[in-house]
């Protein structure tokens, strides 16, 4: 199958889902805690939730476009899954340190 | 055999560079730049060395007198950049533009002048920079530069600018590299090579490729900053007039931080290489260290911060990034044991590459251990700014890098001299640099523990720090004896050593497959692959078309140095393609920039004009069709009937990735300024004109629907362009009015600098876009049915969107902030940033303590 001429949106939502995902909440999460430590930290919480779900459902639509030999895309469903590590265990400090120290 | 013969003979002579001084000034072959490169790298690598010796000779014995305080200032920083900007980044630039054609199967880069600039750009970067010993002006701000201390209150002598300056030309040999290799990887790989049939070696490649492109742009963007606030006084990091010293040190890690990787990731793609080869079996786990290197790439974007823990952010940010820092060890870790799992299930050879490989894996996961240390915050605040930092990098950067480098140079060096270096000469090396690194670098740990700190040029004897450095000093006398024994193995087998057979080591990739060393065109027929280690599995029957494509290619047609495209994922045959030959151009222009730079340097307003005029005027001579205008059109270009858009198309995109993120890092200027500042405009300055910014919005937004219509419609390509230029130089003219109309002065405060450089930056998009505009016009006045003028046609087009949306977010940025955020909430003099992350003035320097 030739790769010309059409973008493979579900190999590239695999390959660049979870890693914008883990960058986003990085960002994000770094942008949100000054205001976290005057207001509410939902929003950092909030965060964690939606990216990591953003990540997971990259992987999701990802697997699902496989090639039309059933192959999984294996090393790409590892990567994905280590940046939703990623968010989780910086989700996890959001939730275990507090704003304000 | 007589008909192979003539058409070998006709391949080199299509690809052969002219003898002589114009074939050193002209050649832009892959092997010719990639030997330069490495040899060019290796002297550097020679002169950091001596002046690491010359710093741990001062070090030897307490309140040493052999080097003052300034000299000693001066050649740490010297020796960093060196280390950094001219040897490691620049040796593995060279042995992957050496090395990625033969091991993908294809003939040269795509874009061969681009990279004969790139090596002219590293050399005369390097020159300059080195030249600052001559004028007694030598930098001496450290490696990092940090602002204030390299502003120009704290560094008024010229060293800063000769740092800035060179840097900057060196980084653009970088980006340029970077473009090429990654155009080259993913468009001219052997029919059949997917992306996960090729080598490791290509694999980090790419990906290192993709980090410079987004990496480079921060320090570039940072040093032009501070160049302006040096040379022309806007205050971007100065507190004191609404600038803020910490957005140097953001840039710089955005950079410096990736930086590391970029010379790490294909340290490990080498050794990937030379385990598979000196162990006798495939990598284990090829996909998986694969996405180890990706996942490497990505998240060593997000670590930035780490080398600011220092600075006073809050805690919770520090562990958002000291977790990113940590998890960095998961993919690093996958790609240890892969390569030990290898080892154990090979049948290894205990040569010098795998010696020095073997190395490298002891000493890497031993930096590795002492960087996921540092990588905990409160060890950090403890260890930041000692000599246990210090012990740590050169445990990753020599450990890392530098084993790697030397394991691959003895790898590949016979196939890129066509001798074979001498083993024992090898093994003595590595005695040396091994034993010696060790005896060097692990004293410094305790060092550090024991609360030396970094660049200082000397202490007391009563610290009890002497019987430490001097066992350093001797085990880095060590290491620099082991490093001259090698380069002495190599100069001597470049000499006189045995003649190499193509294939000395057995190896399982198309690099192998070549002469030693391999004929200018590479292969006479080029190969075709049909899995990940082609020289140890069976020659696969090509499919008719792909058989017709490389059939095609070992004859010439018309002398022409022709290439095959193939597709981005399967590598399936896409087009022919030619490239052009030898040419001087590349140095001229490398050299106009080397003009213009100098004129900066020395304060010559003319000398930097003609320099700026003469870099346009080598750039158009450049841009004229292979052959020239007055060339029959039939021996232009290969561009018939291309499958997908020609590999200018993808060059100019990644072209764009790298000037966007120089954008995208003003932007980043503008905001934190904006933040750490609590809104603009400052006060007494009101918000900025609306009238004639909008008209040259609208203006550049018309030329670039014009150009797309001089795209589609070939009848009305010529009044088309010519309306899309005359629309252009409109909306210059308007913002050069607004600009000179403004009422306040970039120098007198950050928002004036931030804003005034964000539009200039706009304005010089514009500038590049209107002098494309020029050549595509005169290509179709000219050549109106050429296939090479329908190429730079979309080139243009592509151009031009980018000209549209950058004037589109910088109008929408400028208009909007200062109208949104709260304006004349900032200080116009003395303010103190209130947002937390920007903390750090008056709490501490930084992390970068000075003399």
């Amino acid at each position: 199958v030739s790769d010309v001429g059409s973008w493979p949106w579900r190999r590239i939502a695999l390959l660049a889902g979870p890693p914008s995902a883990w960058m986003g909440h990085l960002l994000l999460s770094y942008l949100l805690v000054p205001p976290a430590c005057g207001t509410s930290t939902v929003p950092l919480h909030l965060t964690t939730v939606v990216l990591a779900l953003a990540a997971v459902g990259a992987i999701v639509v990802g697997i699902r476009g496989v090639d039309g030999d059933g192959s999984r895309p294996f090393a790409a469903m590892v990567l994905g899954g280590f940046f939703v590590l990623v968010i989780i265990l910086q989700g996890t400090a959001n939730a275990v340190v507090h704003p304000c120290a | 055999v007589t008909t192979l013969e003539t058409r070998g003979d006709a391949l080199r002579q299509a690809w052969a560079s002219p003898p002589g001084l114009e074939g050193f000034t002209s050649a832009v072959n892959h092997k010719s730049i990639g030997k330069r490169f490495v040899v060019t790298a290796f002297v550097f690598l020679l002169v950091g060395g001596l002046e690491a010796m010359l710093i741990r000779t001062q070090l030897i014995r307490p309140e040493n007198g052999f080097l003052d305080a300034e000299t000693y200032n001066q050649l740490f920083t010297m020796h960093g950049t060196t280390m950094m900007f001219l040897f490691a980044v620049p040796m593995v630039e060279g042995l992957a533009m050496y090395l990625v054609p033969l091991m993908i199967g294809t003939r040269d880069l795509p874009f061969p002048r681009l990279n004969a600039f790139g090596y002219w750009c590293f050399l005369l970067g390097g020159v300059l920079l080195n030249w600052s010993f001559l004028t007694g002006s030598v930098p001496d701000g450290g490696w990092f530069a940090y602002t204030p201390l390299t502003g120009p209150e704290y560094s008024p002598t010229a060293g800063m600018d000769y740092w800035l300056l060179g840097v900057t030309f060196v980084e653009i040999a970088g980006v340029v590299g970077a473009l090429e290799l990654a155009v080259l990887i993913l468009r001219q790989r052997a029919p059949g090579m997917s992306l996960l049939r090729m080598p490791l070696f290509v694999w980090s490649i790419l990906v290192t490729s993709g980090m410079m492109l987004v990496a480079f742009p921060a320090v570039i963007t940072a040093s032009i900053l501070l160049e302006l606030e040096r040379k022309l006084g806007l205050p971007f990091y100065d507190p004191g007039a609404g600038g803020n010293p910490l957005l140097w040190q953001h840039l710089f890690w955005i950079f410096g931080h990736p930086e590391v990787y970029i010379m790490l990731l294909p340290a490990t793609g080498i050794v990937s290489a030379v385990i598979a080869v000196h162990a006798r079996r495939r990598i284990v786990a090829y996909e998986l260290v694969a996405a180890a290197l990706v996942a490497i790439g990505v998240i060593s974007f997000g670590l930035w911060v780490h080398h600011m823990f220092a600075v006073g952010i809050p805690v919770l940010a520090q562990t958002l990034f000291a977790v990113a820092s940590a998890t960095i060890a998961i993919p690093s870790g996958i790609q240890v044991f892969a390569w030990l799992a290898t080892l154990l299930q090979g049948r290894p050879r205990w040569t010098t590459p795998m010696l020095y490989v073997v190395g490298f894996v002891v000493t890497f996961v031993a930096g590795g251990i002492t960087g996921v240390m540092v990588a905990a915050a409160p060890f950090d605040w403890q260890a930041h700014d000692s000599f246990f930092v210090v012990a740590h990098f050169h445990y990753v950067l020599i450990g890392g890098v530098l084993f790697p480098i030397f394991a691959g140079l003895h790898h590949w060096f016979p196939k890129m001299v066509g001798r074979v270096p001498s083993e024992g000469a090898g093994r003595l090396s590595f005695l040396l640099v091994f034993v010696g690194f060790h005896v060097a670098f692990f004293p410094q740990h305790i060092l550090g523990l024991r609360g030396m700190p970094r660049r200082v040029y000397t202490y007391g004897e009563a610290v009890g720090w002497d019987g430490y450095n001097a066992v350093s000093t001797i085990g880095s006398y060590l290491l620099g004896l082991g490093v001259l024994v090698f380069a002495y193995n190599l100069v001597r087998t470049w000499r006189r050593g045995p003649v190499a057979p193509d294939d000395p080591w057995g190896g399982d990739g198309l690099e192998w497959s070549t002469a030693s060393p391999p004929e200018v065109h590479n292969f006479r027929r080029l190969p075709v692959v049909a899995g990940r280690a082609p020289r140890w599995e069976p020659a696969p029957v090509p499919d008719e078309r792909t058989a017709s494509a490389v059939t095609t290619l070992t004859v010439p047609e018309q002398g022409r140095r022709q290439q095959l495209h193939t597709t981005m994922v399967a590598a399936e045959v896409d087009d022919v393609f030619s490239v052009p030959g030898s040419t001087p151009w590349p140095l001229w222009t490398a050299v106009s920039i080397a003009v213009a730079l100098v004129g900066v340097l020395i304060d010559h307003a003319f000398l930097a004009v003609l320099g700026a005029v003469l870099v346009v005027a080598a750039g158009l001579r450049w841009t004229s069709p292979p052959g020239g205008w007055r060339a029959d059109p039939s021996t232009w270009a290969d561009l018939e009937a291309p499958a997908s858009r020609p590999g200018g198309w993808h060059g100019l995109l990644l072209g764009l990735v790298a000037v966007g993120c120089i954008g995208g890092s003003f932007l980043y200027a503008y905001f934190y300024l904006l933040v750490t500042t609590g809104g603009w405009p400052p006060p007494g300055v009101g918000p900025p004109a609306v009238l004639l910014p909008s008209v040259a919005v609208a203006g550049v937004v018309a030329a670039t629907v014009a150009v797309g219509v001089a795209g589609r419609r070939v009848e009305a390509r010529v009044p088309a362009l010519v309306l899309a230029g005359l629309l252009g130089l409109a909306a210059l003219g308007a913002d050069a009015l607004d600009l000179a109309n403004l009422p306040f002065s970039p120098a007198d405060h950050g928002y004036g600098a931030a804003f005034v450089t964000l539009r200039a930056f706009a304005m010089v998009v514009l500038v590049a876009g209107i002098l494309v505009l020029g050549v595509a016009l005169r290509a179709s006045l000219r050549r109106p049915d050429d296939p090479w003028t329908a190429a730079v046609l979309q080139i243009t087009r592509l151009l031009w969107v980018f000209v549209a949306a950058t004037a589109v977010v910088v109008w929408s940025v400028v208009q909007l902030t200062p109208r949104v955020s709260g304006g004349e909430g900032g200080s116009r003099t003395g303010s103190v940033p209130h947002h937390s992350l920007a903390t750090g003035i008056g709490s501490g320097t930084g992390g970068d303590a000075p003399r």
